[in-house]
């Protein structure tokens, strides 16, 4: 009988780049990131997200997949931050001392909510964008925004329905993905 | 149909059926109709679509989010990319300059601490040496820009205090220049601090010509021991400082609070901590503080010290965010 040699579960795939690599890329870190990030904190999310990686079975370099993964996983954490500080400082300007009107918990959908909005209008024209916060955050009618813009009302309708596609697509991966990533 | 089409069209839908055009709403009502009867499968996740369209106009009212944020957001999370990307290209690897992890809003002050040649980060302190070989030492979260040319050195100081050490050059004067004031030295060691609507110099040796940048326009020479405050009204009287326990307190990052604004004291303490203080600054500047602060030992402790004694209310959400309220 020819033994059968076994190819390496994904589980033992994670557990060799975890003790091959796991140091390595936490001193790479190291010198990389500072306050609010930890390297330790960003390794562990890199590894989580490797978890769920499709391309487990196929890496070839690991240690460039490894940074390029917590890459990703930086640039986002690093958006949610900066998008929470902006929040929080607009807040700041507007801070109205007769009634404490945010919650902690508001803060936190509110990150979630400016997130989800860089992500789905990142790729949209200027004027589609300009037409979309128009209607949704200045209260502007559609003919009123057609005539700013200078375009038809049909157009400007166009514009509106993408953005709305966008934004509701990217609530949902977002949801999807599971909010609590921080 | 696939799924994104298939939402592409039920934004149209929802778009148009919302028009405040009464033609055009009613000729798409009609058309809907045709459409609703011929998918009965999609109407649940076109409800789903209209309530999120619906939850999406009242942002701004339901998480105070304004279309400035918005536009702010967007601007801020593309350069939060290239920051990112730039930290992981071995190329751009030192060219951070003391700032650490960069961060702005579109509010003018932050703008421009993004765009000063030399800035602290929350808690630090830093000193370098200018071409001219002055030295300056920025205290936590400061930020200058420098203007040198051939007839004057000039520092613009951004935010945040300073403590300069002049090197001598009769040719070109010093000018440390703030919103408030243009303060000459006439060969010299001083602090500068900038507050929210003044600033204040003090004297540790020789002396500086301030010139307000108010309407009047008046200059006064104050000298080593000396200390004045500028504001939009103009230049305050000259008063008497201790040069020793000031030295003393800068290298201990302790604020000397003479009759200093509450709200200027909480701005301080901001630059020296991660968490977030939020708080109006006009119903806060009107109480004054007075003693000596440590700006480094636990915010939480400082804060209950101030609760003890001015009619504040503060509360915190989460973690880092401390809400400051008058009571």
């Amino acid at each position: 009988m020819i033994p059968i040699l076994p190819t390496p579960s994904r589980q033992q795939i994670l557990q060799e780049m975890y003790l091959d690599h796991h140091d390595w890329l936490k001193q790479w870190l190291n010198s990389r990131v500072r306050y609010p990030f930890t390297a330790a904190d960003l390794v562990q999310d890199t590894f989580v997200k490797l978890l769920q990686s499709k391309q487990l079975f196929s890496i070839q370099e690991p240690r460039a997949y490894l940074v390029n993964v917590a890459k990703h996983v930086l640039i986002d954490k690093h958006r949610r931050y900066i998008l929470e500080q902006n929040y929080l400082e607009t807040l700041k300007q507007h801070a109205d001392d007769q009634d404490l009107l945010i919650t902690s918990n508001q803060i936190e959908e509110a990150v979630v909510i400016l997130d989800f909005l860089t992500i789905a209008l990142q790729d949209t024209t200027a004027l589609t964008r300009k037409a979309f916060i128009m209607y949704y955050f200045e209260g502007y009618s559609q003919s009123e925004i057609a005539t700013e813009i200078g375009k038809s009302l049909r157009t400007t309708q166009l514009y509106l329905a993408e953005c709305l596609q966008l934004c509701y697509e990217a609530k949902n991966n977002l949801l999807e993905l599971g909010l609590d990533e921080r | 149909m696939n799924a994104k089409q298939l939402q592409k069209e039920m934004a149209l839908w929802i778009v148009r059926l919302n028009t405040d055009d009464l033609h055009e709403r009613q000729q798409a009502q009609i058309e809907f109709e045709a459409w609703r009867s011929k998918y009965p499968e999609h109407h649940d996740q076109l409800d789903q679509m209209l309530n999120f369209s619906e939850t999406m106009q009242q942002f701004s009212t339901t998480h105070g989010i304004s279309s400035q944020n918005v536009r702010n957001s967007m601007k801020v999370s593309q350069q939060s990319k290239k920051h990112i990307l730039q930290l992981f290209s071995k190329v751009l690897l030192f060219c951070v300059s003391i700032g650490g992890v960069v961060y702005f809003t579109a509010n003018s002050t932050m703008m421009s601490y993004y765009m000063a040649d030399y800035k602290t980060e929350v808690g630090q302190m830093h000193s370098i040496t200018l071409e001219d070989g002055s030295k300056v030492t920025l205290a936590a979260k400061s930020a200058i820009k420098l203007d040198f040319t051939a007839e004057k050195r000039q520092i613009n100081l951004v935010q945040g205090d300073i403590y300069i050490d002049v090197a001598k050059d009769p040719q070109r004067p010093l000018i440390v220049h703030t919103a408030q004031a243009d303060f000459k030295a006439l060969g010299t060691r001083f602090i500068v601090y900038q507050y929210a609507n003044s600033s204040v110099l003090n004297m540790l040796h020789s002396k500086v010509e301030t010139r307000s940048l108010a309407q009047n326009s008046q200059v006064k020479v104050v000298k080593q021991g000396e200390k004045i405050s500028a504001d939009s009204l103009g230049l305050s009287p000259i008063s008497e400082l201790d040069i020793a326990s000031t030295e003393f307190a800068w290298d201990k990052h302790q604020i000397l609070a003479d009759q200093l604004p509450l709200a200027d004291l909480l701005s301080n303490l901001g630059r020296y901590h991660h968490q977030y203080l939020i708080f109006n600054y006009s119903t806060l500047k009107d109480y004054k503080v007075s003693g000596v602060i440590n700006a480094k030992q636990d915010l939480d402790q400082t804060l209950r010290l101030l609760l003890t004694q001015y009619p504040i209310k503060i509360t915190k959400l989460g973690d880092h965010v401390i809400y400051i309220t008058s009571k």
